[in-house]
């Protein structure tokens, strides 16, 4: 009495391993698995009554992306989710014991110089996932006053491994590098209080937010599998060489937050929001190198970083229906992230492998605490017809300041025009644009050089060779740049039953003043949607779309220790293009009442992606052709629904997905394939699989 | 009610056409919270029905001569969004729709009923498993992205869009919940926050400088594949300048900047290192 709820228990059964097919939701096991939701809640008459609403309910309880919720009124929520990603398929690390962060080499192994050299190595089996578990409490005071305080409290628990690369070497000299399973413990909680309060003709909220993470792991080490090379420390090398890198710090996050809303009059409001955030980070320092027998004659500037971002943003908007038709809203915003983090020189160690260097060589590094400074203003009209069209002018500009950055000032504006119209009640279509354009101060490619290098080392430098980059290079998200949007669409309603849609967008980006980096990058897509729906008979839904990305992008190739003649030779410059063509159809069918008390649902997905690579270069360089990349999914899945009563019912639910795939960067790549990298041998993933569930269903 | 113009045994009478089999259903209003008698604040503590839908006592009237008129306040395209929607900020102005006045979807005149279902027991846009698809009818190209090689869990319904966007406005760009890209991401990826000693610059400006959040057809979300995409930023001496192309590719070639993670098979920490030997990023 006073509770209702359904509950729908059973079983399924997947036919294959596969981390793509299971990358989220927790089928990424071959074999049974029990199916169990279930929801409760106060009944529906109870609503009626002075009882308090409240509901229990649970998702996937048997699988790995399990959801268990617990709402009271509106006062009180409780949410415990879980998911788990699966990172990657099949591989293995030549290490003992993957969960570690202190990794070690089977007694028997047998350094080389390079994986060439090394004898046939046996594979640790590597599980790459990540399960994150996260508990969300939410609580609504009723009533403060006039206020109204809401608290919210978020923890959350990602472990597991992920895979990343350890260096041995000085980077671009004589690198060695072999991956590493690396552990995920972080720890995350955060907590959230807000107040707000409404009245006739405002609002007015302000609240903190707090998020603290924690990393168990700070550190990962590992042994060394490679033979000492020429330019190391002989210590370095297989077995006492051993690398170490400094895994994720434990940070701090707070924000105070503001907003009020003002209406002004029956037209015009306004509307301001201010918060003052700081970003933090002290984690102790790693010390320069894991090796002892490396010599340390430098030490570091500290023991920690004291990493302090302050960040504060101020924004107001004003809007005014000048007449009943015509609207007008402006922006103003301003944003200053100012990075406080000491900085400091450290000559660093290239790759636990050499003694350390002096103040006057390339390794001695300054740290860059990039601050910006943004500040933008925008105003925007939108006229209303009588007719149901509606047209829609708006301009914006900004400007950013940046420390440390080849760019120190960049102003950026954006013009914009749409136009919408309701042309029947059965006829809606609208179209859009907007150029961008980025104009920045003069390029200084060798502004990071200059930042990040001690004066000794820059001494010591030819003055025609003060730079890391080519000159000539533009980074993309730096340079100036065109940028032009379109869009357009239709939705038009064939018959009471019959919908259509229609919709096509365009991105175009020209660097026209870039000669090396991205020159053009272009995106366009059409999609086209279909719904057909008889009321209690059936309903259709379809989809398709194709969507086009192109970049083009320059490049120039130069050896150290030929600088000037190389980036002045026309034969060693390149060009690298690159097409993706991608096409989605999804289409879902309905029957209801197909057998007497049986619905049915056919659905079809395809996703169908081709990159085309193409590298072309000067005559002093060659490139080879690269087959089509890409991949394909296609998933054919039905579910019936039987009801046996309106208390009792039957599902079963039966798909099949298979996913090719050719990627360069996995296919016939063995753990030994590179030279002086030793890899986990993965494949790409390719799957054909087969699930079936079947659950039945009690409603009380 | 006995005021003028409201018609007396709301939501019972209304009810009685407006039944779950109906052909314009609204019974499930009271399976929700809207439906509560029991909440002061509810409609149905108040007015019932007619809370929203303004006195009708006129629609109830001639129901009979099969074609009734409107209630006072329909929520279709009759009538003007602004007037819709003052009717669910009467009780709905505060909290998530602070920021609501002067918003992309305010200014652009979507209405509440646009996206939400309150005749329905379950608000499409308010469940996990279906508030994708409400978002979807307008942003179409995100359908399609989100089923591409790399996405977040979207169209397994293990997240929604409204985990990264308030759709009622926030305080910054692009409807995000922290209000800034950087931030918002750091909503579930708080290891990235850092700070770090050494930072990667366009990182610590916007994670979309390299990353696609709806879906990309390359690893990691990115916008282009390694080693190009690095190369759109880095071309210092030797390997970062080098023309990559198929001789990098097995069996021509392995090249350890295209295969794997390709750049980062030694620049492991491109979101930043706070090793202080870290410069490169490879610590």
């Amino acid at each position: 009495e006073g509770v209702s709820g359904n509950l729908n228990i059973g079983m399924g059964y997947v036919s294959d391993e596969a981390f793509k097919f299971g990358e989220y939701n927790g089928l990424d096991n071959q074999g049974l698995y029990p199916v169990l939701d279930f929801s409760l809640q106060s009944a529906a008459t109870s609503r009626w009554s002075d009882a308090d609403y409240w509901e229990l309910s649970g998702n996937d309880l048997g699988l790995n992306s399990r959801e268990l919720s617990f709402q009271w009124g509106q006062r009180f929520t409780a949410i415990y989710d879980e998911i788990t990603h699966q990172r990657s398929s099949g591989g293995g690390s030549v290490f003992v014991d993957n969960d570690s962060s202190d990794l070690r080499l089977p007694a028997n192994w047998t350094a080389a110089t390079n994986t060439a050299g090394m004898a046939p190595f046996a594979l640790n089996e590597l599980d790459e996932s990540i399960k994150r578990r996260r508990l969300k409490l939410g609580y609504q005071l009723p009533a403060f006053g006039d206020w109204e305080l809401d608290f919210t409290f978020r923890h959350e628990v990602r472990d597991g491994n992920r895979v990343r690369y350890g260096i041995i070497g000085n980077t671009g000299g004589n690198p060695r590098a072999v991956a590493l399973p690396s552990p995920v413990d972080f720890t995350e909680n955060a907590l959230t209080v807000t107040a707000s309060r409404a009245g006739d003709g405002f609002s007015l909220q302000g609240g903190y937010r707090l998020s603290l993470f924690d990393n168990d792991n700070t550190a990962q080490s590992w042994d060394n599998p490679y033979a000492a090379i020429g330019g190391w420390s002989p210590a370095a090398g297989y077995p006492s060489g051993r690398g170490a890198i400094a895994l994720e710090p434990d940070n701090r996050y707070q924000q105070l937050f503001t907003s009020l809303y003002y209406r002004l009059s029956k037209s015009a409001s306004i509307h301001g929001s201010a918060s003052y955030a700081r970003m933090e980070q002290d984690e102790h320092f790693l010390p320069y190198t894991i090796n002892p027998a490396l010599a340390v004659t430098t030490p570091r500037p500290r023991d920690s970083l004291e990493g302090k971002i302050d960040i504060s943003r101020l924004r107001v908007t004003y809007q005014h229906r000048l007449t009943p038709r015509l609207s007008l809203r402006v922006n103003g915003a301003y944003e200053d992230r100012d990075n406080k983090t000491p900085r400091d020189l450290y000559i660093y160690i290239g790759g636990d492998s050499q003694d350390q260097s002096t103040a006057a060589s390339s390794r001695a590094r300054y740290n860059r605490p990039y601050s910006d400074t943004r500040t933008e203003v925008d105003a925007a009209l939108r006229y209303r017809w009588q007719t149901g069209t509606e047209l829609a002018l708006s301009q914006s500009l900004q400007r950013v300041d940046r420390d440390y950055s080849e760019i120190s000032r960049m102003e950026e504006s954006v013009s914009g025009l749409a136009l919408s119209r309701r042309q029947s009640d059965s006829l809606q279509w609208r179209a859009s644009y907007a150029l961008e354009r980025r104009d920045p101060s003069a390029y200084r490619g060798d502004r990071p050089y200059y930042a990040s290098h001690s004066d000794a080392y820059i001494a010591s430098t030819p003055e025609a060779e003060r730079f890391e980059n080519h000159p000539l290079l533009r980074k993309y998200y730096l340079a100036e740049r065109d940028r032009q949007k379109a869009s357009a669409g239709l939705t038009w309603t064939a018959s009471a039953n019959v919908q259509w849609g229609l919709s096509y967008q365009s991105t175009r980006d020209d660097y026209d003043k870039s000669e090396l980096g991205l020159l053009q990058a272009r995106t366009q897509g059409l999609n086209v949607d279909l719904s057909v729906i008889e009321e209690e008979r059936f309903s259709w839904n379809s989809f398709y779309s194709v969507e086009r990305l192109e970049s083009e992008q320059a490049g120039h190739s130069f050896r150290g220790f030929a600088v000037t003649a190389d980036i002045g030779n026309p034969g060693r410059s390149w060009e690298h293009d690159s097409e993706d063509n991608v096409k989605t159809l999804g289409s879902d069918l309905t029957l209801y009442r197909l057998w007497p008390k049986v619905d049915m649902t056919l659905s079809y997905l395809l996703s169908y992606a081709v990159s085309e690579l193409d590298t072309q270069t000067g005559n002093a360089l060659s490139a080879e052709p690269i087959s089509p990349q890409g991949d394909k999914l296609k998933r054919l899945s039905a579910k019936f629904d039987y009801e046996h009563s309106p208390q009792l019912g039957v599902s079963v639910r039966i798909a099949h997905e298979s996913y090719e795939v050719d990627n360069f960067s996995y296919d016939n790549v063995a753990a030994d394939t590179m030279a002086n990298v030793i890899a986990l041998g993965r494949s790409s993933g390719d799957y054909s699989i087969n699930w079936l569930a079947l659950s039945f269903r009690y409603r009380f | 009610s006995a005021e003028s113009g409201y018609a007396p045994g709301d939501p019972q009478s209304c009810l009685g056409c407006h039944g779950e089999h109906s052909m314009k259903p609204a019974a499930g209003i009271m399976a929700t919270v809207h439906g509560q008698k029991a909440n002061p604040k509810s409609p149905m503590a108040t007015k019932g029905c007619q809370s929203c839908h303004g006195p009708s006592a006129t629609h109830l009237s001639d129901y009979s001569s099969g074609k009734p008129a409107k209630p006072a306040i329909t929520f279709n395209a009759k009538t003007p969004v602004a007037q819709q929607n003052a009717v669910c900020l009467d009780c709905h102005q505060s909290r998530e729709r602070t920021h609501w006045p002067g918003s992309p979807h305010e200014f652009a005149g979507v209405s509440c009923a646009g996206c939400h279902s309150v005749h329905s027991p379950r608000d499409k846009a308010m469940h996990k498993n279906t508030q994708v698809d409400v978002c979807v009818d307008c942003h179409k190209e995100k359908r399609a992205q989100m089923h591409k090689r790399s996405a977040h869990p979207l169209a397994e319904a293990e997240m929604t869009c409204t985990d990264c966007h308030n759709p009622h406005g926030t305080r910054g760009e692009s409807l995000l919940i922290a209000g800034f890209v950087n931030e918002n991401c750091f909503q579930c990826h708080a290891e990235k926050r850092g700070p770090f000693l050494w930072e990667h610059a366009p990182v610590r400006e916007s994670c979309a400088n390299c990353h696609e959040p709806h879906g990309s057809v390359h690893e990691s979300m990115l916008v282009t594949r390694g080693p190009w995409l690095c190369q759109q930023c880095h071309m210092a001496s030797f390997h970062p300048s080098t023309a990559y192309s198929g001789s990098g590719i097995p069996p021509a070639g392995a090249a350890q900047q295209m295969l794997d993670k390709n750049c980062m098979n030694c620049h492991t920490q491109v979101h930043g290192s706070n090793h202080p030997s870290g410069a490169r990023l490879t610590r």
